[in-house]
């Protein structure tokens, strides 16, 4: 599986390259800034570009932007992006409805080479992902009497998942579950919270924590 | 008083109603009261209504030259025009049949005489009593020498009645009147031709009224005293009566000067200033020149420049000072100088208003100074926050995440199986890497808060009510970006009453209510806590309602016990400016 590593510090661009070595992948090119980034994505139209938010010459959103940009030319590249903070804000900004991985992780995931890995893999499948820290922090809000709170456990389990970005598939093999009981816990929180029942897991994602953030 | 002084002082003032004015008018009142008895007491009962007539005249003569003396610094006018009254008296009762007492016939004929010249020479020399003009003085001059002439003939007439001389003389003595009248009119009407307003104003009665005067003085000289209707006689009062008129339009006209004062104070424009002056002394033309000590000129409110002397230009000036300095100057009608108190007034109270203006232009620069200062000390402030946290980003932070990343791969080279130990060392090291980069994450955000430069104040607060300790529910309406030093203050704001809510209130619910006015953005955040939070004391917010203050924005904290506490706050952001 290709990768372009596209971040202005160089040190963690290299460990990042080893890392993904280390994993299994194949770093086809590296890139400081965003010019960069968009010419070895077209060069090498890799299957993930893995892209820091914040880059030359503003230091702000730049690698926001260079996502906007690959997803519009390259709908098949997928994209992950790093930060060293993650918001809610961004997240539901990058979930559109164009088809094709994204994926939103804090930099501090490097610290786990499994999930890291599965979540390249992820976003290479064309799957969203989003960081557990976005919505454990939305989970996490203490709120009125209201339809989250008539969820069960193992449904708010499913919750945070569902809003990470995981399939049916992907939460039955994280769960280790049979398919027909994700089914059964998706359909009765949908029920529970009025979201509209579909199909579509970019949709879904979306939804979830559109409601989230209400 | 005590105002610029300019000008030729033609009539010194003195105090009103000082000691000595009382004491000339007793003694004016008396010799009013003595004549009058006097006259009343030698009179003919059966020309009564001439007798009143006569001594009404020559009271009214007396009152106003009185009122002149008095009013205005003992001006030689007042001594004249009382004299000419005392004159009016013993030239005796018309009626008084002259050819039975000679000596008292001619006595009474010489003060008709001096009378006339004294009369004319007062309205020919008014105000100042003195005549001014080459012409002026030549008719006092004439009128002089008609009186010697008359004194001569008189004499002659005393000395040995003679028939003929008698006509001659009455036939001259016509003639003379008639022809000096003629003149003293002539001299005035040049002078009400080429007076200003001001002037026009203050002689006009007594110019005016000297044409019935002079009527009754020829009148009398042709047809004899006893010939005119007693109530014509009356219109001879009209000279008198006008000169008291001029005096209480002085005193109506300095009574205004308090009048411009309230204007003035309700005014602000430099024009509304020099129409005020110019309506209170009754110059049209009057221009109020500002100084500009660079370059060394005068401006009018204009900017245009200002000649203040020229060999073209009769204007009087007053110049302005605020201590040393030099201010503005009125430019005026000369014949004010003749009512230096007048025009010192109007120009005190110009004086207090330019400084006021002044004052006020500087205490406002001032402030201006001070609130930009402010502004740019929290942007400062601001603009350091953002550095030391794009210094963490880039430094302590990236070093971390690559450090933990070199531990992740150091991991994966480790079997756990062959070497546990080390494998359990490397997880406790991974571990606390993770905290210190979430502890490293929190203390960035802290600071300054990413997001907030990167999307900017709703989705910054958005950030900060999911994180807060207390329930928040956020609603906002806001749209596009504001000022960066707008979007920081209202974060600030925010973030710390946040922090209050969950150290002090105890409140279980805290709404976050965030909109976008017309002139600016305004927020409150409103616990269901106990309140009681004391605004003075701060709690923190002292230090955020100085920066609220930077940036002209007004903060307010209603914490009543038991009921809450809202802090609102509203930051001015004009929305053609951000």
């Amino acid at each position: 599986m290709r990768l372009v590593l596209a971040d202005d510090f160089v040190l963690f661009r290299e460990g990042l390259a080893r890392l993904a070595v280390e994993a299994g992948f194949e770093v086809a090119a590296q890139a400081g800034d965003v010019p960069g980034l968009l010419s070895s994505v077209a060069v090498h139209l890799p299957h993930v570009a893995v892209v820091d938010i914040r880059m030359p010459p503003t230091h702000t959103t730049e690698g926001l932007e260079a996502a906007a940009s690959i997803r519009a030319l390259h709908p098949a590249v997928g994209v992950m992006l790093f930060s060293h903070h993650v918001e809610v804000h961004h997240a539901v900004q990058l979930l559109d409805d164009r088809a094709g991985g994204i994926g939103y992780l804090l930099k501090d995931r490097v610290n786990d080479l499994a999930a890291f890995a599965d979540a390249l893999c992820r976003v290479a499948d064309g799957e969203r992902v989003i960081d557990p820290l976005v919505v454990s922090s939305l989970l996490a809000r203490t709120r009125h009497p209201g339809p989250l709170h008539d969820l069960t456990e193992r449904e708010r389990e499913v919750l945070r998942l569902m809003a990470e970005g995981r399939s049916n598939q992907g939460i039955r093999s994280k769960l280790g579950v049979s398919d027909r009981t994700v089914e059964a816990h998706v359909r009765s929180i949908l029920m529970k919270l009025e979201l509209p029942d579909t199909a579509d897991d970019h949709r879904r994602v979306l939804a979830v924590l559109s409601y989230l953030r209400a | 008083m005590t105002g610029p002084r300019v000008g030729p002082r033609n009539w010194t003032m003195t105090a009103p109603h000082g000691p000595a004015e009382r004491h000339w008018l007793a003694a004016w009142a008396a010799l009013g009261a003595g004549l009058a008895l006097a006259s009343l007491a030698a009179s003919n009962a059966y020309r009564w209504e001439r007798e009143i007539v006569a001594v009404a005249v020559g009271e009214t003569f007396l009152a106003a030259g009185a009122a002149l003396h008095v009013r205005r610094g003992r001006a030689r006018a007042g001594g004249l025009l009382a004299a000419a009254g005392v004159c009016w008296f013993l030239q005796g009762s018309p009626g008084t049949p002259g050819a039975a007492q000679p000596l008292a016939s001619a006595l009474a004929a010489l003060a008709a005489g001096l009378c006339q010249v004294l009369v004319a020479h007062v309205a020919v020399a008014l105000p100042a009593g003195r005549p001014r003009s080459r012409p002026d003085r030549a008719v006092v001059a004439c009128w002089l020498a008609y009186f010697a002439y008359a004194e001569i003939v008189l004499v002659l007439l005393y000395a040995g009645p003679a028939a003929r001389l008698d006509q001659v003389a009455h036939a001259t003595g016509i003639a003379f009147s008639v022809v000096l009248a003629g003149m003293a009119l002539a001299t005035m009407g040049w002078r009400w031709r080429v007076s200003g307003a001001f002037e026009r104003r203050r002689l006009g009665p007594a110019l005016w009224s000297y044409v019935p005067l002079t009527a009754v003085e020829v009148g009398s000289a042709v047809a004899g005293p006893q010939a005119l209707p007693p109530l014509l006689s009356l219109g001879a009062l009209a000279f008198p009566l006008a000169i008291l008129l001029g005096l209480l339009r002085a005193q109506l006209d300095h009574a205004a000067v308090g009048r411009l004062v309230v204007e003035l104070g309700e005014s602000t424009g430099s024009n509304d200033l020099q129409r005020a002056l110019s309506r209170t002394v009754h110059d049209p033309a009057l221009t109020l020149a500002y100084w500009r000590p660079e370059p060394g000129e005068y401006v009018d409110s204009e900017g245009r420049r200002v000649r203040l002397s020229g060999p073209d230009r009769e204007r009087g000036v007053t110049v302005l000072h605020s201590g040393a300095e030099r201010l503005a100057a009125l430019v005026h009608d000369p014949a004010l100088a003749l009512e230096p108190e007048l025009i010192e007034a109007s120009a005190a109270t110009a004086r207090l208003a330019i400084e006021n203006g002044r004052l006020q232009a500087q205490v406002r620069e001032r402030l201006e100074e001070v609130r930009a200062s402010r502004a740019r000390i929290v942007e400062a402030a601001d603009a350091e926050r953002r550095r030391i946290e794009r210094n963490l980003h880039d430094g302590a932070q990236q070093r971390l995440v690559t450090l933990s990343l070199d531990l992740t791969l150091l991991r994966a080279a480790v079997r756990p199986d062959l070497n546990p130990a080390l494998d359990r060392c490397l997880e406790r090291a991974a571990r606390e890497l993770e905290t210190a980069l979430d502890e490293l994450r929190e203390l960035a955000r802290g600071i300054h808060p990413a997001i907030l430069r990167e999307a900017g104040l709703g989705p910054a607060l958005e950030s900060l009510t999911v994180r807060s300790p207390v329930p928040a529910k956020l609603s906002s309406l806001l749209l596009g970006r504001l000022p960066a030093p707008v979007e920081a203050t209202a974060y600030f704001v925010v973030a710390e009453a946040l922090a209050n809510a969950a150290r002090h209130s105890g409140a279980s619910a805290v709404s976050v209510q965030v909109e976008r006015t017309e002139d600016g953005v305004a927020a409150e955040v409103a616990d269901d806590g106990r309140g009681g939070a004391d605004p003075a004391l701060g709690s923190g917010l002292q230090g955020i309602a100085d920066r609220v203050g930077a940036m002209s924005g007004r903060l307010e904290v209603v914490s009543p016990a038991g009921g809450g506490t809202a802090v609102r706050v509203f930051l001015p952001a004009p929305l053609n400016a951000s």
